[in-house]
């Protein structure tokens, strides 16, 4: 199931403990070791 | 597996717990697939969770802990058992079932937790620390169990710790949070070797962090050259940096070597204050000219002769590895 968590924000008293955090889970959030070192290596890398 | 990576107190716990439907956003929204769940309460949500002091029934056996969600949901004895004796081979805890929760180490404990969460199939995983009670080895071991059955199950997974180790070690990706805000998203490598702001680069791993400015970019040799306290040196072209913007340079101690004979790298002179043994490793601090501290590690210590404290040395590294970071981020 993906998660999607859009401009979230939570306050407790006049804390603002999360501020307005945005990002997606993909499903399972998992793939093979060579695909994760494939998706892992640095984009700016020469 | 996605993690929310933090120190204590940095609103990680409090976001799962939005995740989970424990607490109610204030502004924003949580969906599952295409479904808005900001006001479904957590039993309705689909998800199964695991929190740090195991939260298990004492006067209740292991089966009777895991069992208790589904006799909640009334389903047939038969299924139940044989539902619970599935989970309990899944977390290698089949001959359990009878113990009572302080019969069992706090690994056993965990795997029980573990179970009770995934016994009623949930479509999400939520962990909430779960290694933080469990002594190093233990911890270890049991992280690669969870691992391995969060790739054999496929379940969408958000882990929290504020151990930057096991973040490095388990995830997929990880979220990497401060102050209630989330600095940075990647991979664990992309994370540990291209950090985008002080934070990052500071919390994750060791490093040394040098304050300059941009004198010159090379988008052709992929260089910048920045002016330091320690001297002109080279680092990772970043487009978003351009002469005269302040930055920091991060060097890892293990990219660093003591005294090697090699040309055309950045190089430190100073004099070594400390060494630390660390069994795979010798790390030394090196008292830089300027009076910074920069660690560099060597990585075989069986056959290095370690330089007594005060002893002279060059600090080398190279521009490759020396990321430089906007010094406002």
């Amino acid at each position: 199931m993906r998660i999607t968590v859009q401009d979230l924000t939570k306050r407790f008293g006049k804390n603002e403990v999360v501020s307005r955090i945005s990002f997606a889970i993909q499903e399972g959030e998992c793939s093979p070791s060579s695909d994760r070192r494939a998706a892992a290596r640095p984009r700016c890398c020469a | 597996m996605f993690t929310l990576l933090g120190p204590s107190g940095c609103g990680k716990t409090t976001l799962l717990r939005l995740i989970a439907g424990f607490y109610v956003p204030d502004e924003g929204e949580v969906r599952f697939d295409d479904r808005r769940v900001n006001e479904v309460p957590p039993h309705e949500r689909g998800i199964g969770m695991v929190f740090q002091n195991y939260a298990l029934w004492p006067h209740m056996t292991v089966f009777d802990n895991i069992a208790y969600g589904l006799k909640l949901q009334k389903i047939a004895s038969a299924t139940i058992a044989e539902r619970v004796g599935s989970v309990l081979e899944k977390v290698k805890l089949g001959s359990l079932g009878d113990r009572y929760p302080g019969q069992l180490s706090g690994g056993q404990q965990q795997r029980v937790a573990l179970a009770r969460a995934l016994v009623l199939n949930p479509k999400i995983l939520l962990l909430d620390e779960p290694l933080s009670n469990l002594d190093a080895k233990i911890r270890i071991s049991v992280r690669a169990e969870i691992r391995k059955l969060q790739k054999e199950l496929g379940i969408t997974t958000v882990y929290v710790t504020h151990d930057q180790e096991e973040a490095l070690t388990l995830s997929d990706r990880i979220a990497v949070f401060n102050q209630g805000r989330v600095l940075q998203i990647g991979p664990p490598r992309e994370l540990y070797e291209r950090p985008q702001s002080r934070f990052v680069a500071d919390f994750i791993g060791i490093n040394n962090l040098i304050d300059g400015t941009v004198q010159a970019a090379d988008p052709a040799r992929k260089t910048l050259t920045v002016t330091t306290a320690a001297g002109e040196l080279a680092a990772l072209w970043d487009e978003r940096l351009h002469p005269g913007d302040t930055c920091v340079l991060c060097v890892r101690p293990e990219n660093a070597a003591i005294n090697a004979p090699v040309d055309g790298q950045n190089r430190i002179k100073g004099r070594i204050a400390f060494a630390a043994y660390l069994g795979n490793s010798l790390r030394y601090d090196v008292e830089l000219e300027h009076g910074q501290i920069f660690k560099a590690d060597i990585r075989d210590p069986w056959h290095h002769e370690e330089f007594p404290v005060g002893t002279a040395v060059s600090v080398s590294f190279p521009a490759s590895s020396t990321v430089a970071i906007a010094g406002d981020r």
